[in-house]
């Protein structure tokens, strides 16, 4: 053996070693030949009731990693109804991920005896952990208390394992608790079901404006081109406003973001195509976010008819479309019409769809695109919505093009902004430092604004800016 | 109130004062400043109310390099009410001073203390947890340090440097029974269209995931400048080799082309580790490969004619393989099951049983999952040993570029099977006095 | 593609007045050479004697570490003494080591060894340092004898003892009694543990209970936070060792 070899193995191999064998690591360890020796037992039982929270989590960490065996596990499960409840918590947790079931009865006693809400919802996140379909009862029963049991049943139905659990649960979205059937569906949703797919479908031309809305949102989730034909029942049913809002957002995004969009597009397009008139009207705007050659045929034929309200549902469509490739399309009926209201649609459209990040335009292309939406625009209002969506397209050229407007009253609030937003990107920013330390002084001296002030004043220095994200619940 | 020191030999964690755990009350600043003299006072903040708990229940943390990422953690962490932030670390000044402001902006004081070597940190037994935001060759002597001073670690990614550096962290963990949670807030966050079909069995097998991220890091040959007085350069240096300061070697910025340290090979894998750890973290994560190393790295030379680039392939022992660039024209058109920009998977599509995703712990995201399991001492979600794992591959990658041939890797022995080149390139003599 | 030794004459000219901020693009055939000579013993032979040679005199620093990292990846034993020679020496020490450290060869070993018995102050740390990274048994009586020495060299000798964890390693350490430095006796705990896992992993469950119990017990009157860790350690690995459903 070389004398790096002997290295090798005298060093690195032990010190990796010691993972699967002081705290067993994260591998599972070798089967058990003989039960667990009692006197490690005892010991860890005796750590767990120490008060010192450093002695408990040697024992936690081998309740949760070592000393296999269903005996060890009895025994330990055994010391739950003996414990004062913080300890409960902390030592059900630890059943839970030591994931065996012998451990149920024990979670399931102590969620029937415990008074006090943290320990029950540890125990109903056991008994997700450790259970199956058997256990989709008492969790049904504790979605229905308030959280943080709730939140903890939620979760357990969405772990919980067997092949008998989502049949439980479709069940339950059907004929359950009314005020908890939308819950069911989310919960099914989280488990991505796809055996509930025809069910979902079901859902979503429910009676019930909650279920049906829980649905779509779920097959949004993982709904494909064979769910298309019963999404368009689902937004068809949908209450005009938010629910059919929503309900075509959900078809859109199977049509243009799950596996399989192209052809769910297809799917949309033939649904489309076999409508009655009404019907068409109804999902005009769904084709037309989702966009395509096909959908464009439609909208185009509509903006050419003759019929004043046609060319006006056409239009409203084309407003929709997801992409650049209309640009041509708009600036040729821009140039044409005459009438006010189909310009600001027009113009609109435009500002919205140029800068785009999933269209077909290369950056150059969009920022002349912006440009020359810009040279179009006659109100001060329009020009603040090109310069405010101008930061999409992150190149420098967007800098230039921007920093020029820090000098207009009527524009500079929207133009700092769209420098501070370029400036956030770190590879452009730090390729032309110069000019944004230019155009970031310029902020500052011109904005009010705290939030960009602070971005401004991180930038200059190298620094970066965490985004701030909306509350999760 | 800037405890700037130029000592290099500090007491560490067992000289300093046998004050309790939780004893932060009675010392912070203390550390800073001999100026703050007047006596200890009980304030109802120090109490806790409605939504702050009270101090005996806080996270003492503080933060270890708190530059670009170090001070987005920072942030993170001091926005939390179960956290008491109590000191910065870093050898730049102006890096040092931000972030002892923000610290005392937020607790309107001037109690933050703020160190240039992180050792002097590492004694305060107040301090329960730390994060980590140095560059990479710093990541195993800080985190080992800490494990051994008995504080929790919260570790950016990459968590390692070399592949021999992760089994000892990992050790050291293990050892004190710390939480070290590593730092790729996108593994979880970022990658849900590649992982929740996954891990819902819905691509079935996966057979191969092709992932485009930049390439391995780069020797550094920039030129000597004037080592300004606001940086502590021979500790910046620590373990590396010694070389002369340039602003372009040092600097912060998340670039891997140059001027900056993780272009270069001192201090970083490159981007095939640096990106590489959200690309391959989120790839390995979504295909269930945390708890493997690959097995089999093999190179592909660029072809003769130019045309394709050299890339490299990893396989696991589950028969999934990564591979690393691989040009487009190469790759099967089909059956590619899913994928998110830079990441494409190839499957079976035969429907899998679904396993229930890994989500993180308490709230916050992986700040808060860290925050979780210092409380209860449960493993986070990138728990060290995983992160190791997740860095194997890219680190085997880099070898493997650099050498310009096909690997095997013995895990159970941690080294490459009859190639002593490719061994040697596991780990690297560190800078007297550090030494891992 | 065939080594051309003539081909590196000038590579070789430039590098050895090379200064950081040159132009590092005029000696990468050098690099080239180095990788490709994986499959071609001559050649490797011949980089590392032209390599070897610019470590004398008359090569610029910033040249003397590149052909330290070169011979780290290529050095036998014939590059050994040219090595050895920096290793006194301040400002190439560690570059030195960079490369016996990996040199896979009994010279480099030796190298390092006789170094440490007269090279002082971090210098000798690095040599600590490096002994331990190659596993090196042989110099554990000598790394031993420091563990009553200064404190941060004495640091330095129990990690390197808890990473070398040879019999004779851990014997050390336990019998290292009289330890006044706090420092250092934290160190040696830290390195008696590893010591215990190694045992542990071997499966010598009983002589790793031993250790975890003296740890225990010599830290139970301890109040400091490192006697605590320490207790809680020796607590962790005793449950290991009795947990025999756990692998080993």
């Amino acid at each position: 053996m070389t004398v790096l070899a002997r290295r090798h193995r005298s060093t690195i191999v032990l010190m990796w070693a010691v993972l699967t064998c002081l705290s067993c690591g994260l591998r599972p360890a070798a089967a058990a030949d003989t039960a667990a020796p009692q006197d490690a037992v005892q010991m860890t039982v005796d750590f767990l009731a120490k008060d010192d929270q450093a002695f408990r989590a040697i024992g936690l960490d081998r309740v949760r990693y070592g000393l296999k065996g269903e005996a060890a596990t009895k025994q330990f499960a055994g010391l739950l109804s003996k414990l004062a409840p913080a300890r409960q918590l902390e030592l059900t947790a630890a059943l839970a991920d030591r994931g065996d079931r012998a451990a149920l009865p024990a979670t399931l006693a102590l969620l029937m005896a415990s008074q006090e809400p943290a320990v029950r919802a540890a125990a109903i996140h056991a008994v997700g952990s450790l259970g199956s379909g058997t256990e989709v009862a008492v969790l049904k029963t504790s979605l229905a208390a308030a959280d943080p049991e709730k939140a903890a049943a939620r979760r357990a139905l969405t772990i919980l394992r067997g092949n008998d659990v989502t049949p439980l649960i479709v069940e339950a979205a059907k004929v359950g608790e009314p005020g908890l059937r939308p819950t069911f569906i989310d919960i099914l949703a989280d488990r991505r079901a796809v055996s509930a797919l025809p069910d979902l479908l079901a859902a979503a031309v429910d009676g019930d404006p909650a279920v049906r809305t829980a649905a779509m949102r779920a097959l949004a989730r993982f709904g494909g081109p064979e769910q298309v034909a019963g999404m368009v029942q689902g937004v068809l049913k949908a209450a005009s406003g938010g629910e059919r809002d929503e309900a075509e957002r959900s078809l859109v995004t199977v049509c243009t973001q799950n596996p399989g969009k192209e052809k769910a597009a297809e799917a949309l397009l033939t649904q489309f195509k076999a409508a009655d008139d009404a019907t068409k009207e109804t999902l005009l705007t769904v084709l037309a976010r989702v966009g395509g050659d096909g959908a464009l045929a439609i909208v185009d034929g509509l903006i050419a008819d003759a019929n004043a309200g046609k060319r006006r549902l056409g239009l409203t469509a084309l407003a929709k479309w997801p992409d650049a490739t209309v640009s041509q399309r708009l600036l040729d009926l821009l140039g044409k019409s005459q009438d006010p209201t189909e310009r600001e649609l027009l113009l609109a459209t435009l500002i919205r769809i140029a800068p785009l990040p999933d269209n077909k335009l290369k950056d150059k292309q969009k920022l002349e695109l912006l440009e020359k939406t810009m040279s179009l625009c006659k109100r001060d209002e329009d020009r603040r919505r090109v310069l405010e969506r101008a930061n999409a397209i992150r190149t420098i050229e967007t800098l230039r093009f921007v920093a020029p407007y820090l000098d207009d009253p009527n524009l500079a609030e929207p133009a700092c902004l769209s420098v501070v937003e370029l400036a956030h990107h770190r590879t452009i920013r730090d390729a032309n430092k110069d000019e944004f330390t230019k155009a970031l002084d310029k902020v500052l001296g011109t904005t009010k604004n705290e939030e960009l002030i602070e971005r401004a004043e991180r930038y200059k220095q190298g620094q970066t800016w965490e985004r701030k994200k909306p509350a999760k619940s | 109130m800037v405890h700037d020191t130029s000592a290099r030999s500090i007491p560490p964690a067992s000289e300093a004062s046998t004050a309790t755990r939780r004893g932060f009350l009675k010392t912070a600043g203390v550390a800073a400043s001999a100026t703050i003299a007047s006596p200890y006072v009980i304030t109802s903040k120090a109490l806790g109310d409605a939504t702050t708990p009270p101090a005996s229940d806080r996270i003492v943390m503080g933060g270890i390099g708190i530059g670009n990422m170090g001070s987005g953690d920072q942030n993170a962490f001091l926005g939390r009410a179960d956290v008491q932030y109590v000191a910065v670390c870093d050898v730049r000044k102006k890096w040092r001073d931000d972030g002892k402001g923000r610290v005392d902006g937020k607790y309107a004081n001037t109690d933050c203390a703020a160190y240039v070597d992180f050792r002097e940190l590492l004694a305060r037994d107040d301090i329960d947890a730390v994060h980590i935001a140095t560059p990479d060759h710093w990541h195993a002597i800080m985190t080992i340090a800490a494990c051994r001073a008995g504080k929790d670690v919260y570790l950016q990614k990459p968590e390692t440097l070399t592949l021999r550096e992760g089994p000892l962290m990992v050790a050291a963990a293990r050892r004190y029974g710390r939480v070290v949670s590593g730092g790729s807030q996108r593994v979880l966050e970022d990658y849900k269209e590649i992982v929740n079909p996954c891990w819902a069995g819905e691509l079935g097998t996966i057979k191969s995931v092709d992932v485009s991220v930049g390439g391995p890091s780069q020797p550094c040959y920039l030129p000597a400048q004037e080592t300004p007085t606001d940086i502590d350069w021979d500790l910046w240096l620590g373990p590396a080799p010694w070389e002369p300061y340039n602003s372009g070697r040092c600097d912060g910025n998340y670039g891997t082309g140059g001027n900056s340290w993780r272009s270069y090979i001192d201090y970083s894998g490159g981007s095939l580790t640096d990106w590489g750890a959200h690309h391959f973290g989120g790839t390995i994560f979504a295909t269930d490969l945390r708890e493997l190393q690959p097995l089999n790295v093999t190179y592909h030379p660029a072809s003769s004619d130019g045309k394709e680039a050299a890339y490299v392939s990893v396989a696991y022992p589950n028969g999934v393989e990564l591979h690393h660039n691989r040009p487009q024209q190469l790759r099967p058109k089909d059956p590619l099951v899913g994928g998110r920009g830079a990441i494409q998977i190839f499957g079976d599509g035969q429907r899998r049983a679904a396993k229930p995703v890994p989500v993180y712990k308490g709230t916050g995201g992986i700040y808060g999952d860290f925050i979780e399991c210092v409380k209860t001492r449960e493993r986070p979600f990138r728990d060290i040993e995983l992160a190791v794992n997740t860095m194997s591959g890219p680190h085997m990658i880099g070898i493997a570029y650099r050498l310009q041939r096909s690997l095997n890797w013995d895990v159970a022995a941690q080294q490459f099977t009859g190639d002593e080149e490719a061994n040697r390139l596991c780990d690297r003599a560190r800078r007297e006095p550090w030494i891992l | 593609m065939a080594y051309d030794p003539a081909s590196l004459d000038k590579p070789f000219e430039i590098l050895k007045a090379f200064d950081w901020g040159g132009d590092a693009s005029a000696f990468q055939p050098i690099d080239a050479a180095v990788v490709a000579a994986h499959a071609d013993p001559a050649a490797r032979a011949d980089l590392e004697k032209r390599l070897a040679t610019l470590l004398g005199a008359g090569t610029s620093r910033a040249a003397k570490e590149y052909v330290c990292r070169k011979l780290s990846l290529i050095g036998t034993a014939a590059s050994v003494p040219s090595l050895a020679a920096l290793l006194p020496e301040k400002d190439h020490s560690h570059m030195a080591r960079f490369a016996l450290e990996r040199i896979n060869a009994a010279e480099a070993t030796e190298a390092l060894r006789k170094a440490l018995g007269t090279v002082l102050g971090d210098l000798k740390i690095g040599m600590i340092s490096s002994l331990a990274g190659r596993g090196d048994a042989a110099s554990v009586p000598a790394i031993a004898a420091l563990l009553s020495g200064e404190s941060k060299t004495a640091v330095a000798a129990a990690d390197a003892l808890g990473r070398i964890h040879t019999p004779e390693a851990c014997q050390a350490l336990a019998a290292a009694g009289g330890i006044t430095d706090k420092a250092a006796g934290s160190a040696i705990a830290d390195a008696r543990l590893a010591c215990a896992e190694s045992l542990l992993r071997q499966g010598k469950r009983a002589e790793a209970k031993a250790i975890y119990t003296s740890l225990s017990e010599s830290a139970a009157a301890g109040t400091t936070p490192t006697a605590k860790a320490t207790r809680l350690a020796a607590a962790r690995g005793i449950l290991a060792c009795l947990d025999t459903t756990t692998t080993s």
